[in-house]
């Protein structure tokens, strides 16, 4: 499967309208030859309607998609070099494996004795040997959706799309899958496009995420970006598990921000936007807080620590990590500790710090938390 | 009343429904096979005389070829219209199915006497020869909502993303449709014109206005029982009722195969 194409995507100020309400509006963005770029967003965010103009089932309204350079924005799904994984399982039910597999080669004209060459490499490719001679209805929904990979890499496509091919499946199957994806993308060195509302799928596999909300690109980033400086609430409260806490900005001195937390202050990183007297929230990891058994002497943070003095209101012990919830300063927040050593207790008082790089303030009222689709449908109607 | 009498009261019951049901049906098997021309008991003995004088009749056989031709382009008319109707109403009516729905299953409701009248009418008034050509524009109109029917079920239940999977693999439109739609709603097709096959096989009311001087099967049966008690509706009769349990059975193995 050597000598590909290119493969770089241009999606140019692509705008979708449906029934009146934007969809994607003015997406803008380039995607490499080779890369890996996932599309999350909760549902109803246009991620799967882009997915589907770059595979021709739907058509901008605005802007224009080239593939290489070569404009396809009007161009039917059968004349574009790129294949779908679908959501749904969709392989043929009249077809067994190796006809489903083949079935691009056949229309394509490719010889029976070519076709069932690549057939057999494609299903080892996704690790299904043997298994050409199957009926689709005896495999499982794993199984299913990578013979429905191996029937689209098994044409070559520049671009791979992928439509949340994984949602239908088990957590095991699911994280097992996520883990070969990325293998198979290292093999094909292929440009793969992968929509996904599972922030944690998106996060492991890409090369870069693009966080979508109400049809609009919020944040392009590697995952590691993304998850240390995401640019919005809605980023920090998508990526990752976040508290989101609503405070006031007090002061500034040189990126360093005083905000009030439940009458005490402490100091943080500001982003931009941020100004003093307005709302902002802070952002602050679960897993960068510590907690400790709280000593005699109350709290007392270095230089660069936030310290704040805490009760454990609820214990979660999940294997490797304990999951916390600690009542602090008017506000209850949530901590992930590893699970070596001793347990904190219900009800006992511990010392809450965190250093104050890993504190974030961003400019928003903090009570928005993770967006609901219905959230989206109540902002949406506004615009 | 104890359960045991209860038990056999309904045992009576049911074998008197039973009897009612297929008594009939027997006594024209039985009397099929009678020595003399006789309906009634007693039974004289057996005979194939009958059979013989179905198979032999040039009237028989000249109906029987009617009936196939006529029913037989029937088919293949209402398997063409009804499947391209269903689809566009499924896939691409979509303000308006609801309406376009009822309107092609109005001609199943209306009364067969109505739609002959009509029919003759319009071919007196078009001065078209009545003929089996006719007959079969009749029958066409009455057994297209129940192609229809089947049809239009079996598309609502098709995933139209497997269409889309065929497209992204490179198939144009009508290579998805010849390639993909078609093969997977082929058993709900058959089974479709199955049903149509045997309406028209056996439609008397339509059929007797717009086929003018040739006789079908059943319209030459009513008119031999008509005429004169002739023995041989009972052979005929019998050979039919066989055809139609062969049938049953084909059309249930294409049903068994739509519920997979």
């Amino acid at each position: 499967m050597r000598e590909r194409p290119p493969g770089s995507l241009q999606i140019e100020h692509v705008t979708k309208v449906f029934e009146g309400a934007p969809a994607v509006k003015d997406f803008n963005m380039e995607i490499g030859a080779g890369e890996f770029v996932s599309l999350l967003g909760p549902s109803g965010c246009g991620k799967t309607t882009l997915l589907r103009m770059v595979g021709g089932f739907e058509f901008p309204d605005e802007g224009r998609i080239l593939l290489d350079g070569q404009d396809i924005t009007e161009l039917v799904p059968n004349k574009r070099p790129v294949n779908m994984v679908f959501q749904r399982i969709t392989l043929f039910p009249h077809l067994n494996v190796a006809q489903n597999v083949g079935f691009g080669l056949r229309i394509a004209h490719v010889t029976k004795a070519e076709t069932s060459k690549q057939v057999t490499e494609a299903l080892e490719l996704v690790r299904l040997p043997g298994f050409e001679r199957r009926e689709v209805q005896t495999l499982s929904g794993g199984q299913a959706q990578r013979v429905a990979l191996a029937r689209a890499i098994v044409n070559r496509p520049r671009v791979l799309l992928f439509d949340e091919p994984l949602s239908a499946l088990d957590l095991q199957i699911r994280r097992e899958l996520q883990v070969e994806l990325k293998d198979i993308h290292r093999e094909l060195h292929g440009t793969f496009v992968y929509v996904t509302h599972d922030q944690e799928e998106a996060m492991s596999m890409s090369d870069r995420v693009v966080v979508m909300r109400l049809g609009e690109i919020e944040q392009v980033g590697s995952p590691v970006e993304l998850y240390r400086s995401p640019a919005s609430l809605f980023v920090a409260s998508f990526v990752g598990s976040s508290n989101v806490i609503p405070v006031k900005a007090l002061r500034m001195d040189d990126g360093s921000i005083a905000v009030e937390l439940g009458g005490t202050v402490v100091r943080a990183t500001a982003s931009e936007g941020v100004v003093p007297g307005a709302d902002a929230a802070l952002v602050l990891r679960a897993e960068s807080i510590s907690l400790e058994p709280a000593n005699g002497g109350g709290p007392s943070g270095g230089s660069g620590i936030a310290s704040l003095r805490g009760r454990v209101a609820d214990v979660r012990f999940v294997g490797a990590m304990v999951h916390y919830r600690v009542d602090v300063a008017g506000t209850r927040l949530h901590a992930i500790q590893s699970s070596e050593g001793s347990l904190l207790e219900e009800g006992s008082d511990v010392d809450v710090s965190w250093r104050m790089e890993e504190a974030l303030v961003l400019p928003g009222r903090g009570d928005v938390t993770t967006p609901t689709p219905k959230d989206e449908t109540d902002d949406g109607s506004g615009v | 009343m104890s359960a045991r009498r209860q038990g056999w009261v309904l045992a009576v019951y049911t074998a008197f429904v039973f009897a009612f049901l297929f008594v009939p049906v027997l006594m024209v098997v039985l009397f099929s096979f009678n020595k003399t021309a006789s309906f009634t008991f007693p039974f004289h003995g057996w005979s194939l005389q009958w059979y013989r004088s179905v198979f032999s009749s040039p009237d028989y056989r000249s109906a029987i070829f009617a009936s196939l031709k006529v029913a037989l382009l029937t088919v293949a008319i209402v398997t063409v219209i009804g499947t391209l109707a269903a689809i566009a109403v499924t896939r691409y009516a979509t303000r308006g199915r609801e309406t376009l729905r009822s309107i092609l299953l109005v001609p199943a409701a209306l009364p067969g006497l109505f739609l002959g009248i009509a029919l003759l009418s319009l071919f007196i008034r078009t001065k078209t020869d009545l003929s089996l050509g006719t007959a079969a524009v009749g029958h066409v109109i009455y057994t297209l909502p129940y192609f229809f029917l089947v049809a239009s079920s079996r598309l609502l239940r098709f995933d139209p993303m497997l269409e889309e999977s065929a497209r992204d693999l490179g198939a144009s439109s009508f290579t998805t449709f010849r390639k993909v739609t078609l093969p997977i709603i082929a058993p709900a097709l058959i089974a479709g014109a199955l049903v149509v096959f045997s309406l028209s096989w056996d439609e008397v009311l339509i059929t007797f206005f717009t086929i003018g001087s040739q006789n079908t099967l059943p319209l030459l049966i009513y008119s031999k029982v008509k005429q004169a008690s002739d023995p041989s509706i009972n052979a005929i009769s019998t050979l039919l009722l066989t055809g139609s349990l062969v049938f049953i059975v084909g059309v249930r193995k294409f049903v068994a195969d739509l519920q997979t």
